[in-house]
């Protein structure tokens, strides 16, 4: 069941949650709305639930309008945050709740609760009580609670922020095969870029009540369209400045520490304000003294170093309190630099992005 | 090896550490407050009735007096003397046979000691015999003195055994068991309609926004505040056979005897119309009474469900009443079981509103009665057992709601609440037809009492016809005693309260002492007791001198104690669920930078918890002053609650200055209930019972 939402607008009292979102989810895929705290992505999933009802726009499940349908009436199946199992309902009963709203005869029910339960890897707990099992283990019975309805959409909101880091993983992992093997839609709702970028097929990132970029994990870390998704989307090193010209695809740009060269995947005019994006990754330091032949070199000094391990990271101040962050990815064959240390940064122009405003 | 002194005080440190001797005094307190007077009830129960000894004391002092004044000369003294030897003889006599036939009644074979008290008569016969064909007080010296010899012998017999007689007797009895199942008929009945008309209020006021709702909030808690008698003696002013309503029908049947004579012929045919004698009228009057019991409990639990609950049912289909009964409900379970155990425990040991609505078979006046006669201590014997079956009634009923309470204890601290719906304009409209009649029928005896407070000699017309300050004058300047006999107990038993309270929440809280589970029960099974079996209990508890010289039940003390004791658990509830929501880590950061446990006690702890702590005691008080079941039963002469002098002029037929105390206390309950919930920053209640 494909989803679309098309200039959905939601206001609680004067406040905007949601401005104008247009949106489609395509049929099978896991689909994430990413954003800080905040930033709309509940109130979307809550629209696209049936929750609260759009003050603009129009929402499509499979071509039909939803909007004004109840929630009880769109054939969903959500997990929620914490869960919200019915303390009252064995594991049982809670699984089997929503089957008499679908006028399933009573003697099927154990069949297909044991079905959702074999799906989620929980068959014999049947008769425990929420509050006996774990916190991962509600996790499950809650997704089969959802899945038992055979739901043509299936909406989770932030399911592994209760979890523990540990068991986090592998139920993500579990999630993402499941919803492959069912080729169930799922909307998956979370703050964690992380979970987002390894579970999606497809991510929407939102920021302040407004969808800002759609893609699929890889354009949304190679190809930012805007500063917010360049920093909200794993490490950037971005350094303000304006445009000056641009010649076969290269832009040049004016920054506070000197000229840098880059591309873009936008148009760009020269005058404009724009931000120069480059990876900590792609960037390389070199002690001052030192040759380098780098298309963008800035200059600094050394100001902390961490050591994670697989990687060392240097902070890299340099004038006008900017700071650049630069990852040493095999630390093994590194000289590491000490504190303060006056260096020289420099990066290829293929790895600057730059962002116009 | 000098530091031996040393190594002893570090052990004592810490031997105080962990056995917290500063607790002693409140389990002290407890065991001999709550626990003994209720095993004292028990043992009694099952003990044969003791019959007084007191004509054979009599008669050794007798003895005595007679031959003093005979050494004295005094003739005629000495004669009088001795017909008295003789009627205390047959007393005696009396005494002993009845003894003996409540020994047979006992348990183990107790032959052995009525074989002796046999001798003891047969005995007493010989001496009667020989006394009665004696003349002169000097002849009869001998003999007088064999007498002092055998009665002094025999007041040392046992004359109590073990016995489930009595027990058994209750169960036998048709009247007690009549009584009985009426007591819990409406006890059950009550939990029905306060159940509905309480959760209907609490849903309205939980998730319904319209216009008046915190005003309604407010209002719908005031109808506990009830003093005893007077309260229903309200309903009756207005609704009764000579009520406001059915005079102003006299009235209205008049006025439409010529336009409208049908009408006007049936109305006088019906009338009066009988509004509150009966059951109906009875459940009418304890449902317009408990019904906040319910609603504060279930407000409480109704206010703290998670939405994401109701909103995975509706995500799968489940709405409205399916999804009211299914979900919302269930879960309200806790707070609901807390309300409707106190609705069932009150119309249960309810004494005054039967016999005012004209039904007499109800357990509670039954003991109430038998304890209270003099007459006959086989009846009085009857009204501690019964005293006894109320507590084990609501031992039982305590167990299955409390297994049921704390299976199911859902409690989270962190919820989303289920926000508030605007009522649309019809809604609303009726929403507020039915709280505002609602409100009307729960004021009758506000009204009632308060217009018969300011009248004079009212009767047979709708309203007082001469109005007067007289009984407030009375109650206020001539009889001044119980209103501050009222306010010195309730204040002592408050600042008890919270002594005792505060310290076990904070154990129950903050520690993980083994007795933690004892506190729980005994201040959970304190909730639960009628006040009329705590009352008898320590009637037969205290009625010896423990101690100190005179008996504790004969002090005033033992009327703050009692009253400290029935409204401890709401104190100790309200500190608890306010030491629960400050964070331990609160106080460990504030002992990490060095403050002393009483120092952030002081500084950290108190500052966050006084405002619960304190509408915790001001409940308490609230319902201390409208205390009548235990301070009838406990009251000494001169010093009297007002509950008792509402008593006192209601029997005395002076309704009048019963009715002036009364509304005295209903207006100080009001002002006490409007500052509690204005203490705590949501609505009163939860905290106290939950």
């Amino acid at each position: 069941m494909e989803i679309k939402l098309v200039g959905v607008t939601k206001r609680f009292a004067k406040f905007e949650a949601l401005s104008r979102v247009d949106l489609e989810i395509k049929d099978g895929e896991l689909f994430t709305l990413l954003g800080p705290s905040g930033c709309g992505k509940t109130t979307t999933l809550r629209l696209i639930a049936g929750f609260y009802i759009p003050n603009e726009g129009k929402i499509y499940f499979g071509g039909n309008e939803v909007q004004d349908i109840p929630t009880s009436k769109r054939n969903i199946g959500m997990v929620f945050q914490n869960y919200a199992l019915w303390p009252h309902m064995t594991v049982f009963k809670n699984v089997a709740y929503g089957l008499q709203f679908k006028h399933i005869p009573k003697s099927d029910w154990p069949k297909l609760v044991n079905e959702a339960l074999t799906k989620v890897g929980l068959v014999g707990y049947e008769s425990r009580y929420p509050g006996q099992l774990s916190g991962g283990q509600q996790q499950r019975v809650a997704l089969a609670r959802a899945l038992a309805l055979n739901p043509d959409v299936l909406l989770l909101d932030e399911p592994l922020s209760n979890l523990d880091a540990k068991i986090r993983g592998s139920v993500r992992a579990e999630i993402r095969k499941l919803q492959q093997a069912l080729g169930i839609t799922t909307v998956y709702v979370t703050h964690d870029q992380e979970e987002a970028l390894t579970l999606s097929d497809r991510i929407g990132i939102m920021n302040e009540g407004k969808l800002v970029q759609v893609g699929n994990p890889h354009e949304l870390y190679e190809k930012p369209v805007t500063k917010f998704v360049a920093d909200f989307i794993g490490t950037n090193n971005l350094i303000g400045g304006t445009i000056k010209s641009t010649s076969e695809g290269w832009i040049s740009v004016d920054t506070p520490v000197g000229m840098m060269t880059g591309r873009s995947n936008s148009d760009c005019k020269s005058g404009d304000r724009c931000t120069v994006a480059v990876r900590p990754e792609n960037v390389h330091v070199v002690e001052a003294a030192s040759q380098v032949s780098f298309d963008n070199v800035l200059s600094g000094k050394v100001s902390f170093v961490s050591y994670m391990g697989n990687a060392l990271r240097y902070e890299i101040e340099h004038e006008g309190s900017l700071m650049t962050k630069v990852d040493i990815k095999d630390p093994l064959d590194h000289k590491e630099l000490a504190w303060g240390t006056e260096v020289k940064v420099g990066f290829p122009k293929s790895a600057a992005l730059i962002i116009p405003e | 090896m000098n530091d031996r002194g040393g190594m002893g005080m570090v052990k004592f440190r810490r031997w105080l550490k962990v056995s917290n001797p500063w607790v002693w005094p409140i389990f002290l307190f407890l065991a001999f407050f709550v626990i003994f007077p209720l095993v004292k009830l028990f043992v009694d129960s099952f003990t044969t009735a003791d019959v007084p000894l007191s004509p054979l004391r009599e008669a050794i002092m007798t003895v005595d007096l007679m031959e003093e004044k005979i050494a004295s000369g005094d003739e005629e003294e000495a004669k009088a003397a001795l017909d008295d030897l003789l009627v205390q003889i047959e007393r005696s006599e009396t005494s002993i046979t009845r003894t003996t036939a409540a020994l047979g009644a006992a348990l183990t074979s107790q032959q052995k000691s009525i074989d002796r008290w046999n001798e003891v008569l047969s005995e007493l016969g010989v001496i009667k015999s020989a006394l009665a064909g004696m003349t002169t007080p000097e002849e009869a010296t001998g003999e007088a003195r064999k007498l002092k010899e055998l009665m002094s012998k025999a007041v040392q017999l046992p004359n109590k055994a073990f016995s489930v007689k009595f027990f058994f007797d209750v169960f036998k009895d048709k009247v007690y068991m009549k009584a009985l199942v009426n007591s819990l008929t409406l006890g059950f009945a009550s939990v029905v309609t306060s159940s509905i008309i309480g959760f209907s209020v609490a849903y309205l006021l939980v998730r319904y926004e319209f216009p008046g709702r915190k005003l309604f909030n407010f209002l719908t808690m005031i109808p506990i505040v009830m003093p005893p008698l007077v309260g229903v003696l309200g309903f009756i002013f207005i609704l009764g056979r000579g009520g406001t309503v059915n005079e102003l029908f006299y009235l209205f049947a008049q006025k439409i005897e010529l336009t409208w004579p049908a009408l006007s012929n049936w109305l006088f045919d019906h009338l009066p119309f009988n509004f509150v004698y009966g059951w109906h009228g009875l459940l009418m009057v304890e449902t317009l009474h408990l019904f906040p019991l319910i609603t504060l409990n279930v407000v409480d639990s109704l206010s703290k469900i998670d939405a994401s609950l109701e909103e995975a049912a509706e995500s799968m289909g489940s709405v409205g009443f399916k999804r009211l009964f299914d979900i919302t409900i269930p879960l309200t379970v806790p707070g609901f079981v807390t309300g409707a155990l106190l609705v069932f425990i009150w119309a249960f040991a309810d004494f005054a509103t039967p016999h005012v609505v004209g039904l007499n078979n109800f357990i509670a006046p039954l003991a109430f009665m038998d304890i209270q006669q003099f007459i006959d201590r086989n009846l009085f014997k009857m009204g501690i057992t019964v005293g006894a079956v109320m507590v084990m009634w609501s031992i039982v009923f305590l167990i299955v709601a409390k297994k049921y309470v704390s299976m199911k204890d859902y409690s989270t601290l962190s919820y989303r609440p289920v926000e508030r719906r605007p009522l649309s304009k019809g809604w609303s409209a009726l929403a507020l037809v039915f709280l505002i009649s609602l409100m009307l029928f729960a004021f009758i005896p506000y009204l009632g009492v308060g217009l018969a407070s300011f009248a004079r000699g009212w009767s047979m017309t709708p309203l007082p016809t001469t109005w007067t300050l007289h009984h407030y004058k009375r109650v206020i300047f001539d009889a001044p005693g119980y209103i501050i006999n009222t306010f010195n107990y309730c204040t002592l038993a408050v600042i008890l309260c919270i002594l005792i309270g505060l310290p076990i929440a904070w154990i129950m809280a903050r520690t993980k002492m083994r007795s933690r589970g004892a506190l729980d029960i005994l201040t959970t099974l304190v909730l639960a007791l009628p006040g009329t079996a705590l009352g008898i209990a320590y009637i037969r508890a205290f009625n010896t001198p423990i101690l100190i010289k005179q008996p504790l039940a004969n002090i005033w003390i033992i009327i703050p104690i009692v009253l400290a004791v029935r409204r401890l658990p709401y104190t100790v509830r309200s500190s608890y669920s306010s030491l629960i929501v400050v964070h331990r880590s609160m106080e460990e950061a504030a002992e990490s930078v060095g403050a002393s446990v009483l120092k952030t006690f002081k500084d950290v702890t108190m500052p966050l918890i006084w405002k619960g702590v304190l509408a915790g005691a001001l409940f308490s008080f609230m319902t201390s002053i409208q205390e009548s079941a235990t301070t009838i039963l406990l009251s000494i002469p001169g010093w009297e609650t007002m509950t008792v002098g509402i008593f006192n002029f209601y029997t005395g037929g002076t309704h009048g200055d019963a009715a002036a105390l009364g509304f005295i206390l209903i207006i100080v309950g009001i002002v006490t209930l409007y500052i509690v919930n204005r203490l705590s920053s949501t609505r009163a209640g939860g905290g106290f019972f939950g």
